[in-house]
């Protein structure tokens, strides 16, 4: 991108060309938090639901003066010369007729096939709804258009015969109200299932892949996703602007890198509570919200790790109707993990990160962490937990030091090609890298 | 006119093929599709049908 837009902001700036962005992001403002970063001063269209169906990322075209698409897939390195050949060919005024997707969705434009009797039509409407909820009412989509527009997705999605991008998209509006205050806690997982049936059914659709990635497995990751955030709000806040700053709080997963090695235990660490004497939270004063982001490979057939292999995501909402906050002075929330026998995690003992130096404060707390089943056939696929969380009630309330149990089943996917992770040659581990996307 | 229906035929075709390479709704030589989508902003939107009357250098890309 940087590359392009040195090339051609002069060609705009001289009112000779157009500079058009369309990003295959999930949230909108990282990618207006990068646009600011970077000064690009072009519209950047939003489009999470891969409504373009390119499967890969970048994809740079040239389009000529009547609108028709010249130069499909230009080089990056040959940028200036492409952008010479745009401008400085006579394009001949014939060209194959326009191709629309239907509905063209956003314009509202149907066929008349049913109207909203079909599942297609009504799934496509919603979309449209979701996508230009700002544009339309100047506001987010509600929770009554979440849950409208969820409904006609979930029809869509289970019809017979429909695509595995009706799949995909049941998951970008999944999580779309995960991220919204309407949220259900089961949306973060219900969407990554989506995301993942959707790419066992068409395994070289990356920018589906990608949406993955970016809350699985390190040994998952082409490359960190979000890395650049914290130096973008440094940059421009130095520069004397206010930055956008993310509505969603970022992931471990999100910032972290690709990775080739295998988690492992660093130190046989001590269970806070081994005879598990602490008081239970029984009175739910911490809701707990669990997802399993599962390594991609097995939808390819590649297994070189053990299907299985996943970031595990935790998220601990105290409860506002109790006014529970933490006890911060009491000390941190920490989760102690147990895997079953064979399987890899660097700690047992977790300790989550504390955003609030206050001595009490009632923030959301995230923590993700991974696992790696053995090779061969795994033991078992659930996890025990217990977490461990000093909480108060009301501003002046007694603090107390509570636990809670849990478990998580990790699915263990099969590989499409039928090769075991127990036929994977051992030391093959790798980063599940792909050099198509992105 | 047959023939005009055959060529017409392949021409299509041949744009089909296209499509699968680059994206579903990208035809070389083809008008872009009419799809609209907002800005990231959410102020506004844009019908990639309607970019004319000037060169565009459209970019499909992500941050990461």
């Amino acid at each position: 991108m940087p590359v392009w837009y040195d090339a051609a902001r002069e060609l705009a700036a001289q009112g000779r060309l157009r500079i058009i962005g369309i990003t295959e992001e999930q949230h909108a403002d990282r990618c207006r938090l990068y646009a600011q970063w970077k000064g690009y001063d072009f519209p950047i269209l939003w489009d999470p639901f891969n409504l373009t169906g390119s499967s890969a990322v970048p994809l740079v075209m040239g389009i000529d003066a009547a609108g028709v698409l010249r130069l499909p897939r230009m080089d990056v390195r040959r940028a200036r010369e492409e952008l010479e050949t745009l401008l400085g060919t006579s394009w001949p005024a014939e060209h194959l007729p326009r191709l629309d997707p239907f509905p063209a969705v956003g314009l509202e434009v149907t066929r008349d096939e049913g109207g909203a009797a079909n599942p297609r039509v009504a799934a496509d409407r919603a979309l449209g709804r979701l996508l230009f909820s700002r544009v339309r009412n100047a506001a987010p989509p509600s929770r009554e258009l979440f849950g409208s527009a969820l409904s006609a997705l979930e029809v869509y999605a289970a019809a017979e015969g429909a695509p595995a991008s009706a799949r995909f998209r049941l998951g970008v509006a999944r999580r779309l109200r995960y991220d919204s205050p309407w949220r259900d806690p089961a949306d973060f997982q219900a969407s990554l299932d989506d995301w993942y049936a959707a790419l066992e059914r068409e395994p070289a659709r990356y920018i589906w892949r990608r949406r993955i990635q970016q809350w699985g497995p390190r040994l998952d990751k082409p490359y960190p996703f979000y890395d650049w955030v914290e130096s973008a709000l440094v940059e421009v806040r130095a520069r004397g602007e206010e930055p956008v700053v993310p509505s969603v709080p970022l992931t471990g997963a999100e910032v972290a890198g690709g990775t080739r090695e295998i988690p492992r235990r660093e130190a046989q660490e001590v269970h806070p509570d081994p005879k598990g004497g602490l008081p239970r939270d029984t009175e739910g004063l911490v809701h707990l919200e669990t997802a399993v982001a599962l390594h991609t490979g097995p939808t390819a057939g590649r297994v070189r790790v053990p299907p299985g292999t996943a970031r595990i995501h935790l998220v601990l909402r105290p409860d506002r109707e109790h006014s529970v906050h933490w006890g911060n002075e009491a000390g941190p929330t920490r989760l102690w993990i147990e895997v079953p026998a064979g399987w890899d995690v660097r700690h047992n003992l977790w300790t989550f990160p504390l955003t609030s130096k206050a001595p009490t404060s009632s923030e959301v707390r995230r923590l993700d962490f991974e696992v790696r089943p053995p090779l061969g056939p795994p033991s078992g696929h659930r996890l025990h937990g217990t977490l461990f969380y000093p909480v108060c009630l009301g501003d002046d309330g007694v603090c107390t030091l509570l636990a809670q149990d849990f478990e998580i089943e990790v699915p263990l996917p099969a590989s499409p090609s039928g090769a075991g992770p127990a036929d994977e040659a051992a030391g093959k581990e790798g980063a599940g890298d792909d050099s198509s996307g992105g | 006119m047959l023939r005009l229906a055959v060529i017409a035929g392949l021409v299509l075709l041949a744009a089909s093929d296209l499509r699968a390479q680059a994206a579903d709704i990208f035809a070389p030589n083809a008008p872009l599709p009419r799809l609209e989508l907002p800005t990231i902003d959410g102020k506004r939107s844009v019908d990639l049908g309607e970019l004319t009357g000037k060169p565009t250098l459209l970019i499909q890309f992500a941050s990461w």
